[in-house]
């Protein structure tokens, strides 16, 4: 292998020897428009890729996500671990539901497989950011809120801040602190709607292989 | 289907069959008119368009003139971030990296994503010959799979295939009747299968989209979730990329990303837009505990070492060339009888393969240019089909009597007056409609040349408007 690698690069050097530098500019592209109403672009977007957005207050999402569970006939939901909100969260889910198992994400996915594949039904994880121009919400799983946890379940839920909201992709990554760092996370997700497919005769079709239902609780 | 006849290629063989089949047809003209105007609302501002364009076509060709310092800089930022790097020459030099791999992990059963550099290298076939089950999870993969094809398009690979026909191959295959007309129902019975896999899976496969040089940053495009269930679930992932999927950083990813998608199928962003850059780290809780990187050359780097064809390697594989060639839309992916088919399939296979296998393939061009204006990031696909024909005729000279009538052709459109001469006597000549080619005569009405020349009746209106004066 160590030959292979040689060969390749010795062959792409000899190359570059003979080379006739020509440079093309490569112009900023004009993707950064001012946005003016960052929020209303971003459920529009949203709403437009079959995403289900409830503008919730800060105090009272709880309760929203209560409706959700019910209208979902929710029965086992997965949440993380270590979060601010759990214990307050998971008090409220079990006194005003009692049908509901509520999970946490808290032991290696290995132990969890059976039971994230076939019994739960539903998932709520926190955003890390939103981008407004494409709709899309900007997952960074760590160990408290795993990259399963947006993937298996058939229903994800999102809980999103207004504030986390930004312009585009070309903004969120120059203003990242992982922009080419070593620290890079092991996992960014981007994610714009149910997983989705038109392999069919073109015809689209939701809940493909991840989540038929993408749902986002926007907090202000 | 007719028969090879005596002195047909089997390349004529298969697009005359295809022409022939109008179920195929009728589906390759639905299919790129609908992706046609997808991208065309897509890129509603021409403007916005090639200014992107013009972003998206000096990065891909700087990536290409730094090609080893980039690589180079990848490998070691995937190695800091525990990404291992395997270096492969040839296909089979990447089935075997996968295979050892494998081997390794005592591995049963392989779910993979989409990725076209597996399909070059033919890793289906090689795995399950070392009794390695292979599972395709793209939906349109997976039924070009159960079905014992290849893929027809790069971007949707059962294309070929309307909704009867994959009812049909479901009832056929998977024992289980479908509604032609529930489109859903066929997606929730692909979904099922394939998630008993996702959970059993040894090891997940996938493509490369982009490869971040300076972060280590795999990045991936897709809309199921069937990648990122392959590149998540099982405890080994291997990532297969052609060495020229390598971008300087992220911050070339957003101009590349919107071009990508939007030329692709008319998307603004995907559903998926997966970076990946390490294995599980020890304290988390779930991702492979394995990721591999395999860079696949298999013939890249010589063409990167051909001043006149080394634009190819800026291609991001967005299919838009083949949307747009009316000779794809009219013989279909099949027809090429090559992992890549369209206008980047006659330019990459002749080079990644030989001129002998794979030169016949140029013929399958009008040089109407959709091709050219259709690519996001510049790539001049018409010249280097002309680049590739010279070629070709310099290695295999064209047969007597065509290089006889081309020389006559250069000849008199050369000397004004002999071509002035030649095309009144056109117009004279009782029998000149007689003279075109059968191949183009046959299903034609032939027409007369005009008695009187376009130069002819030029000169008489300049007499007439300049005697109004």
């Amino acid at each position: 292998m160590t030959q292979a690698r040689k060969n390749i690069l010795s062959r792409l050097k000899k190359a570059q020897a003979s080379d006739r530098v020509q440079h093309l500019t490569a112009k900023p592209s004009n993707d950064d428009r001012t946005i003016y109403n960052k929020t209303e672009l971003l459920i529009s977007k949203l709403e437009e890729n079959h995403v289900n957005v409830y503008r919730v207050s800060a105090e009272s999402w709880v309760e929203s996500f209560q409706q959700i569970l019910k209208q979902e006939s929710s029965r086992h939901c997965l949440i993380g671990q270590n979060l601010s909100f759990q214990d307050d969260l998971i008090t409220a889910l079990s006194e005003s539901n009692e049908q509901l198992k509520v999970s946490r994400f808290d032991q290696p996915y290995e132990s969890l497989r059976k039971t994230l594949f076939h019994d739960i039904d539903i998932s709520l994880t926190t955003a890390e950011k939103a981008i407004a121009e494409t709709g899309t919400i900007v997952l960074i799983p760590n160990e408290n809120e795993p990259r399963t946890m947006s993937l298996i379940p058939p229903i994800h839920v999102v809980l999103l801040y207004e504030n986390q909201i930004v312009d585009s992709l070309s903004q969120l990554i120059s203003s990242s602190p992982w922009k080419n760092s070593d620290r890079m996370p092991t996992n960014i997700l981007f994610i714009s709607s149910p997983s989705k497919t038109a392999d069919i005769q073109q015809t689209l079709a939701y809940g493909a292989h991840g989540p038929k239902k993408l749902i986002v609780l926007l907090a202000t | 289907m007719t028969e090879l006849k005596p002195g047909q290629t089997s390349f004529q063989y298969r697009v005359r069959n295809a022409l022939a089949n109008p179920q195929l047809r009728s589906n390759f003209r639905g299919a790129m008119d609908f992706l046609r105007n997808k991208r065309k609302v897509a890129f509603d501002d021409d403007m916005e368009f090639q200014s992107l364009k013009q972003s998206g076509e000096a990065i891909r060709q700087d990536v290409v003139e730094r090609l080893p310092e980039l690589l180079e800089t990848l490998e070691q930022s995937c190695l800091r971030n525990g990404i291992q790097v395997h270096w492969a020459e040839t296909a089979l030099d990447a089935n075997q990296a996968i295979l050892e791999i494998a081997q390794r992990r005592q591995a049963k059963l392989v779910i993979k994503g989409k990725s076209m550099a597996s399909e070059e290298i033919e890793l289906n076939a090689f795995l399950q010959r070392h009794n390695i089950e292979t599972v395709e999870s793209d939906m349109g993969e997976y039924i070009v799979q159960i079905a014992n094809e290849t893929p027809s398009h790069i971007i949707m690979p059962a294309i070929h295939k309307n909704k009867q026909e994959i009812a049909d191959l479901f009832n056929e295959k998977l024992q289980l009747k479908c509604d032609p007309e529930d489109v859903d129902g066929m997606i929730g019975i692909g979904r099922k299968v394939l998630r008993e896999k996702f959970e059993n899976a040894d090891i997940g496969i996938s493509g490369v989209n982009f490869a971040a040089a300076e972060s280590g940053t795999l990045c991936l495009v897709e809309n199921e979730g069937n990648g990122r269930l392959s590149t998540t679930a099982p405890p080994v992932h291997i990532a297969i990329m052609g060495l020229e999927k390598v971008i300087p950083s992220l911050n070339e990813l957003p101009v590349l990303q919107r071009l990508l998608t939007r030329s692709a199928t008319g998307q603004h962003i995907t559903t998926y837009l997966n970076l990946i850059s390490g294995p599980r780290k020890p304290h988390e809780l779930d991702g492979p505990e394995e990721v591999h990187l395999v860079i696949l050359d298999n013939g890249r780097s010589l063409i990167q070492q051909d001043e006149q064809l080394k634009t190819t390697l800026a291609c991001i594989r967005c299919g838009a060339c083949m949307n747009h060639c009316p000779v794809y839309t009219k013989i279909g992916g099949h027809a090429y009888g090559t992992t890549y088919p369209g206008p980047i399939g006659q330019v990459v296979m002749p080079q990644l393969g030989s001129m002998q296998a794979h030169g016949e393939l140029l013929d399958a061009c009008s040089l109407n240019g959709a091709c050219g204006e259709a690519c996001p990031v510049g790539i001049q696909l018409p010249q280097l089909i002309r680049s590739l024909r010279n070629r070709r005729t310099e290695e295999t000279p064209s047969p007597k009597l065509e290089s006889v009538i081309w020389k006559l052709w250069q000849l008199i459109h050369s000397k004004p007056r002999l071509y002035s001469f030649v095309t009144k006597l056109m117009g004279f000549l009782p029998f000149s409609h007689k003279l075109y080619p059968k191949a183009w005569s046959a299903t034609r009405t032939p027409r007369r040349p005009a008695k009187q020349t376009l130069h002819a009746r030029l000169k008489q209106s300049n007499k007439l408007s300049r005697g109004q004066d």
